[in-house]
C-alpha cells in the first residue's frame, strides 16, 4: 500500500468531499474534517511501523508525471520528514477539533484546513522538486485565506502582507529548483534523491553560491530569519486562534526543513563558506527575538516574537551541521537537536497560541495590562499555561530542552562563541515568559475577570494531547530522537 | 540498590499525586507519605557506610556518545539524600499544621513533596547532564512556592526574581558542560578540567551557577524576596536543601575546580559570610534576618569546599540544614501567633509562645556557633581549615562575630517584655512537634562529623585549640557588641538594610540595559524595518507601478491601443474565471504555477 500517498491524499480528498457535499448538511465537514486527518495520521503511524531508522531515506513512492524533466509524483521519508509529518498532523486534528470560524466547522473552513494539511504533508514528504514547490507555494494559499476570511480587525492587511513577503520568498526558490533541475548529469532532473546523492552543484563558486543564496532567502523568510521576519507578527496576531496554531507550529518549519533538506543536502559546499554568517543572522534572530519578545505586552504578539528566537536555534544547528571540519558526532548532535526543536516548538507554540485564542475568547482582549489574577478563576488553564511557558522557555523536562541542548553542544563545536552567547537566549526567554505570567496570571484578580469559567471540553482536548507530548518528549526524548537518527540521512 | 535509589526519587512524586488528591486528609497522606520516602535513604546510607555503590544509566540522547542520564549512590549523594529526606519529613509534618487553615493545604504540601522529588533527583544525579535537569527544575518547582500566594503581589515578584537570578547564573552550567563535552568528551562525574580556555569556561561557570543557586553576594538577593513564599518552604527550599546545592556542586566537582576555580569560590564565600552577617544585622523582619544568615552560612560552606574539602563544607550543610531550618520552623510558629514576621511586631513572642522560644533558642545557638551545639563543630572545623589562609581566616571570624551577634539581636527582641497577646493557633500542636525534633537533631548532630569523613573518606574534620579560641573570642565579640547597644554608623546600617547596594547594581547593570535595548529593539522593529523599510517598499513599489501605468496611458498609440482593445476583449473573457469561488481560485493556482514551472523549464532545456 502506497502509504505516504494515502497521507497526502485523504485531506485532498476530504477537502474536495466538504465542497462537494451541498451545504444543508451541517455537521458534515466537521465530521469528515476529523475523519480525513485522523485517518491521515493513522496512515502516518502504519508508516513508522514501517519505518527503518538506521535505514535514510526510504519507503519511497514514485508515479511518473512528466517523463521528460524527470518529473514524478515521488514521496519518501527519512526521519526528520516523518517526525514533522507526525508533529504537523497531531497540530491539525487538534486544530479542526477547535475549528476556525462559527462552530459546527463551516465547508469553507473545512476545505481551507485540509488542504492546508494535504498540501503540508506533500511538501515534507515530497522527494520531487516540482511538488516540492507546489506544496510550498500550495500552503501560502490556504492560509492567506485562513487569515483573511477569520482574521481579526487588520486581516486583509496581515494576510497580504503574509502572501506578498513568502510568495516573494518563494521566487528564488523556484529559481534554484530550475538551476538545481537543470545542472543534474545528463538529462534534466527532479528528482530530490538523486539530487541529494549526486549534489550536481558542487563547489562554492560563483554559480553555486546564487543558487544557495536564493533557497536560503526563501528558506529565511519562511523560518523567519531576522530580518526577514516582520510579516510573521502582523500575521500570526490578526490570524484565527488555529490559524496561527498552524503557522507557527508547522508552516514555518517549511523554511528550516528547506535548509536542511536543499541547502544542507544539496548544497554543502557553499553551505560551508556561509556558514557562520547564517549562524551569525540564527544568533541575531535568537537574541534580537527574545528582546523583541519582552517588550510587547500584547500576549499573543509576544509568543510570535519568541518564535523567531526558538527558530533562530534551529538555524544556528543547521549552519553548525554545515561548517567545515566539524566531527559527525557533533553533526548529528545539531541536526538531531533542529529536528526536535521543530518538533518541540510546534508543539509548544501550537499550545501557546491555543491559550491565548481561550483567553481573548473570553476576555476580548490580549493586553498584560488589561489581564491579571487569571489563575484565581481558571486554575486548570492557569497550570496549563504555566507549564507551556516553562516548557517554552526550556525547562528540563520538557520537551525543548533536550533540542536545545543538543543545538548548544552541537554548534558549540563549531564555534563556542556563538554557542555560549546562544544560551543568554534561554535567560530572556525566561524573563519573557515569567513576566507575562506574573502580570496576567498572577496578583489580585480584577473585578470583571472573577467570574471567568475554566476550561471547556472542546478546549481540553485540543491542549492536553500537544501538552502529554511534551512532557513525553522532555521526560524521555529518545521517543522522537531514535526516529530521527540524523545520522543514518546526513551526507 | 538501583530499586532503591528510584525509590527515593519517586516515592516522593507518588507522594505527591495522593496528596493533591488527598482532600482533607491530605495532611496525614503527605506526612506518611514523606515517611515512607525517607526510608529507602536511610537503608542506602547503611548501606553506603557498609561500601555499598551503585549506578544506572540510560542513553538520553543517542545521537553522540557520553549523553546519559543516570542515578548514583556514593557517600556524598547519599549523606545529601538523608539530609533532605529528613528535613523534608520533619518539614512537611509541621506544614501539615502550618497550613491547617489553607484551602488549598493539599497543593502546598503536594508541591513540597514534588520538591523533594526533583531535589533528591539532583542529589542522586549521576553525571552533569542528570545534575543540570533537575537543577533547573528545582529552579522553577521553589518559584512555584514562593508563588504560592499568589493574590499577594510580593509572592510572585519575589518567585520572579528568584528564578530569574538563579537561570541567568544557570548560563554558567550550560556553558561549563559545553566546554566540558567539548573537552573531555564527556560529562561524567570526576573528569580532569580540560586545559586552556575550555577548562577556564568550565571553573568559571561552575563557580557562577553555584553562586546563584546558593545566593552568594553579589547575586544574594532573590534569596530576601524569596521569604515572601510559605515559611515551610523557605525553611526547606531556601535554607536546609535547595540553596545547599551551589555548595553540593562544588563539593561534587572538587577535581573540576582544583586550584584556581575553588579559590575563587572561596573568596565569594568568605565575603558573603560577613556581607551576610551584616546584612543580617540590619533586617526589620525575622525572615530576611534569617536569609541573609543563610546566604552568610553558605559562605562559609564555600570557604570550607574551598580550604577543608568535602567533608568539612558537607558537615556544615548538614549541621546548618538541621539549625537553620529549626530556627525556620519556629519563625512559622511565631508567624501565626502575630500573623506576621515583622520583628516589632514578633517583640516579646518569645514569653506567649515558650514551646516556639525555646526551638529557636536551639536552633540560634547552633547557627551561632555555641557549643555544644552542632554547628559549633562544623562551623569550627571550617575556621580550623582556614587557618592557612589569613584573608579568609578573617573573614571566617568576622562572620562568625556577626553571627552570634545577628541572632542574639533577634531573641532580645523575642523576648523582650510585652503585653500578653496569645492567640490559640490551628495546628500548633503539629508544628511544635515537628520542629521540635529538628531541634533535637540540631544538638546531636555535631557527633556526626567524623562518621561523616570516615563515610566520604576524606580527612575528618580537624579542630585545633586556636580555632576553638578564636571563634569563641570571635562569638563573644559579636554578642558583646549586641549586649552594650553598639550601633553601626549610619551609612553602614543604612547600606546593610538596602542589602550594601547588590540589587541596586544588578538593576543598574544588568537589568536596566535589558529592559531598555528590549524597548528599542521593540520600537526599531515596528517603526523602522516593518514600518519604513518593509511596509514602505511596497509603497514604493505601489506608487512606481502607478507612475508608470499614468505614463504609459499618455504615450498610447493606435498600435498599442489596438493590442489593448484585444487585450481587452482577451480580459473579458477571462473574467468568467473570476467566479469567486475559492476552490476554483486554488484549483487555478495550482495550474498557473504548473505551467509557469513547464514554460520556463521548458525554455531552459530548448
Amino acid at each position: 500500500m502506497p502509504w505516504l500517498t494515502i497521507a497526502v491524499v485523504l485531506p485532498l480528498l476530504g477537502a474536495a468531499l466538504t465542497v462537494a457535499l451541498p451545504s444543508s448538511l451541517r455537521a458534515a465537514p466537521q465530521v469528515i474534517a476529523l475523519s480525513a486527518a485522523a485517518l491521515s495520521l493513522l496512515a502516518l503511524l502504519v508508516t513508522v511501523a514501517r519505518f527503518d531508522p538506521g535505514a535514510g531515506m526510504q519507503l519511497v513512492e514514485e508515479a511518473r508525471w512528466i517523463p521528460s524533466l524527470d518529473v514524478a509524483w515521488r514521496l519518501g521519508v527519512d526521519g526528520m520528514a516523518l517526525a514533522l509529518c507526525l508533529m504537523s498532523a497531531i497540530l491539525f486534528l487538534a486544530a479542526i477539533a477547535y475549528g476556525v470560524g462559527p462552530r459546527p466547522l463551516g465547508r469553507t473552513a473545512a476545505a481551507l484546513l485540509l488542504s492546508l494539511e494535504g498540501a503540508t504533508l506533500a511538501f515534507f514528504l515530497a522527494e520531487d522538486f516540482f511538488l516540492f514547490y507546489v506544496a510550498f507555494d500550495l500552503t501560502l494559499v490556504a492560509m492567506y485565506f485562513l487569515i483573511a476570511l477569520w482574521g481579526g480587525e487588520r486581516k486583509r492587511y496581515a494576510a497580504l502582507k503574509f502572501f506578498l513577503y513568502t510568495l516573494i520568498g518563494s521566487l528564488p526558490v523556484l529559481l534554484g529548483i530550475i538551476a538545481l533541475s537543470l545542472s543534474a548529469d545528463g538529462a534534466p532532473t527532479f528528482d530530490m534523491i538523486r539530487l541529494a546523492d549526486e549534489r550536481p552543484i558542487a563547489g562554492s563558486g560563483l554559480g553555486a553560491s546564487l543558487v544557495f543564496l536564493a533557497f536560503f532567502v526563501g528558506f529565511a523568510i519562511k523560518t523567519p530569519i531576522v530580518p526577514f521576519h516582520t510579516w510573521l507578527p502582523a500575521a500570526h496576531v490578526e490570524a484565527p486562534t488555529a490559524g496561527s496554531v498552524l503557522l507557527a507550529g508547522v508552516l514555518l518549519k517549511l523554511g528550516t526543513y528547506g535548509l536542511v533538506r536543499v541547502n544542507l543536502q544539496m548544497l554543502p559546499d557553499a553551505f560551508a563558506t556561509f556558514a557562520l554568517p547564517v549562524a551569525l543572522l540564527g544568533l541575531l534572530s535568537v537574541l534580537y527575538g527574545a528582546l523583541v519578545a519582552l517588550a510587547q505586552t500584547d500576549l499573543k504578539r509576544l509568543i510570535a516574537y519568541t518564535s523567531v528566537n526558538h527558530m533562530g536555534y534551529v538555524v544556528i544547528a543547521v549552519a553548525a551541521a554545515a561548517s567545515a571540519g566539524i566531527s559527525p558526532e557533533a553533526r548529528a548532535l545539531a541536526i538531531d537537536g533542529a529536528v526536535l526543536q521543530m518538533l518541540a516548538h510546534g508543539l509548544v507554540t501550537g499550545a501557546l497560541f491555543f491559550c491565548v485564542g481561550f483567553i481573548q475568547t473570553r476576555t476580548h482582549t490580549r493586553e498584560l495590562g488589561a489581564l491579571g489574577g487569571l489563575m484565581q478563576p481558571m486554575p486548570v488553564y492557569g497550570s496549563l499555561i504555566a507549564l507551556a511557558f516553562f516548557a517554552s522557555l526550556g525547562l528540563p523536562g520538557l520537551a525543548q530542552f533536550p533540542a536545545e541542548l543538543q543545538i548548544f553542544l552541537g554548534a558549540f563545536e563549531a564555534w563556542p562563541a556563538v554557542a555560549a552567547v546562544a544560551v543568554i537566549g534561554i535567560v530572556l526567554t525566561a524573563a519573557i515568559f515569567l513576566r507575562a505570567l506574573q502580570r496576567a496570571f498572577l496578583g489580585e484578580t480584577p473585578e470583571r475577570w472573577t467570574g471567568l469559567p475554566d476550561l471547556d471540553r472542546r478546549e481540553l482536548v485540543a491542549l492536553l494531547p500537544l501538552l502529554v507530548l511534551v512532557v513525553a518528549l522532555g521526560v524521555y526524548p529518545r521517543l522522537a530522537l531514535d526516529l530521527i537518527s540524523s545520522g543514518s540521512w546526513l551526507p | 540498590m538501583v530499586a532503591l535509589l528510584w525509590a527515593v526519587v519517586l516515592l516522593p512524586l507518588a507522594a505527591a499525586a495522593a496528596t493533591r488528591l488527598a482532600g482533607p486528609r491530605a495532611d496525614v497522606v503527605a506526612l506518611a507519605g514523606a515517611a515512607v520516602a525517607a526510608i529507602p535513604a536511610w537503608i542506602l546510607l547503611v548501606a553506603a557506610a557498609g561500601g555499598e555503590r551503585a549506578t544506572w544509566a540510560m542513553t538520553w540522547l543517542p545521537a553522540a556518545p557520553g549523553l546519559d542520564v543516570g542515578l548514583r549512590l556514593d557517600a556524598l549523594s547519599v549523606v545529601m539524600a538523608v539530609t533532605v529526606a529528613s528535613v523534608g519529613l520533619a518539614v512537611v509534618a509541621y506544614a501539615g499544621g502550618y497550613f491547617a487553615n489553607e484551602p488549598r493545604r493539599p497543593a502546598a504540601l503536594a508541591g513540597l513533596l514534588a520538591f523533594l522529588c526533583a531535589m533528591q533527583g539532583l542529589v542522586l544525579a549521576d553525571g552533569y547532564l542528570t545534575l543540570l535537569i533537575f537543577w533547573e527544575i528545582v529552579g522553577a518547582l521553589s518559584a512555584r512556592l514562593i508563588a504560592f500566594d499568589r493574590a499577594e503581589p510580593d509572592g510572585p515578584a519575589g518567585a520572579v526574581r528568584a528564578f530569574l537570578t538563579t537561570r541567568a547564573a544557570d548560563v554558567g552550567l550550560y556553558v561549563a558542560l559545553l566546554a566540558l563535552y567539548a573537552g573531555a568528551g564527556t560529562l561524567a562525574f570526576g573528569s580532569e578540567r580540560p586545559g586552556g580556555e575550555l577548562g577556564a569556561l568550565v571553573g568559571i561557570g561552575l563557580v557562577l551557577a553555584a553562586m546563584g543557586k546558593s545566593a552568594q553576594a553579589p547575586l544574594q538577593g532573590w534569596l530576601a524576596g524569596a521569604m515572601a513564599g510559605p515559611t515551610p518552604v523557605s525553611a526547606l527550599l531556601h535554607s536546609a536543601t535547595m540553596v545547599a546545592a551551589g555548595v553540593y556542586l562544588l563539593v561534587r566537582s572538587h577535581e573540576l575546580l582544583a586550584g584556581w576555580p575553588l579559590e575563587i569560590a572561596g573568596w565569594v564565600g568568605a565575603i558573603t559570610a560577613v556581607a551576610g552577617a551584616v546584612i543580617a544585622l540590619a533586617q526589620q523582619d525575622l525572615k530576611r534576618v534569617l536569609a541573609a544568615s543563610t546566604t552568610s552560612q553558605l559562605g562559609l560552606m564555600f570557604v570550607g569546599a574551598a580550604a577543608g574539602g568535602p567533608a568539612v563544607a558537607i558537615f556544615h550543610l548538614v549541621a546548618h540544614a538541621a539549625g537553620k531550618a529549626t530556627l525556620f520552623l519556629a519563625a512559622g510558629m511565631f508567624q501565626h501567633d502575630r500573623e506576621g514576621t515583622a520583628l516589632e511586631r514578633l517583640r516579646g513572642a518569645g514569653r506567649d509562645d515558650r514551646a516556639a522560644m525555646a526551638i529557636f533558642a536551639v536552633g540560634a545557638l547552633s547557627i551561632a556557633a555555641v557549643p555544644p551545639f552542632a554547628a559549633f563543630w562544623s562551623k569550627d572545623a571550617i575556621t580550623a581549615a582556614a587557618e592557612g589562609h589569613a584573608g579568609w581566616l578573617a573573614l571566617v571570624l568576622l562572620a562568625g562575630a556577626g553571627g552570634a551577634a545577628y541572632l542574639l539581636r533577634v531573641a532580645r527582641i523575642l523576648w523582650a517584655p510585652a503585653p500578653h497577646t496569645r492567640p490559640v493557633v490551628a495546628g500548633h500542636r503539629m508544628m511544635a512537634g515537628a520542629a521540635g525534633t529538628l531541634a533535637a537533631a540540631s544538638v546531636g548532630l555535631g557527633l556526626a562529623g567524623a562518621p561523616l569523613a570516615a563515610l566520604l573518606s576524606a580527612q575528618p574534620p580537624a579542630i585545633t585549640v586556636t580555632s576553638v579560641v578564636l571563634s569563641l573570642i570571635a562569638a563573644a565579640v559579636g554578642a558583646g557588641a549586641i549586649l552594650l547597644g553598639w550601633r553601626a554608623p549610619a551609612p553602614v546600617a543604612a547600606a546593610a538594610r538596602a542589602g550594601l547596594y547588590a540589587d541596586a547594581m544588578l538593576r543598574t547593570v544588568v537589568q536596566a540595559p535589558v529592559a531598555l535595548g528590549a524597548r528599542l529593539a521593540a520600537r526599531w522593529d515596528d517603526r523602522m524595518l516593518d514600518g519604513a523599510i518593509v511596509d514602505g517598499t511596497g509603497r514604493v513599489t505601489l506608487r512606481i507601478a502607478h507612475a508608470q501605468r499614468r505614463l504609459e496611458e499618455r504615450r498610447i498609440d493606435a498600435a498599442v491601443d489596438e493590442l489593448a482593445r484585444a487585450v481587452g476583449r482577451a480580459g473579458a473573457q477571462n473574467r468568467r474565471l473570476q467566479t469567486g469561488r475559492l476552490h476554483e481560485y486554488l484549483r487555478d493556482t495550482v495550474l498557473g504555477t504548473m505551467a509557469v514551472v513547464v514554460l520556463i523549464a521548458l525554455a531552459a532545456v530548448l
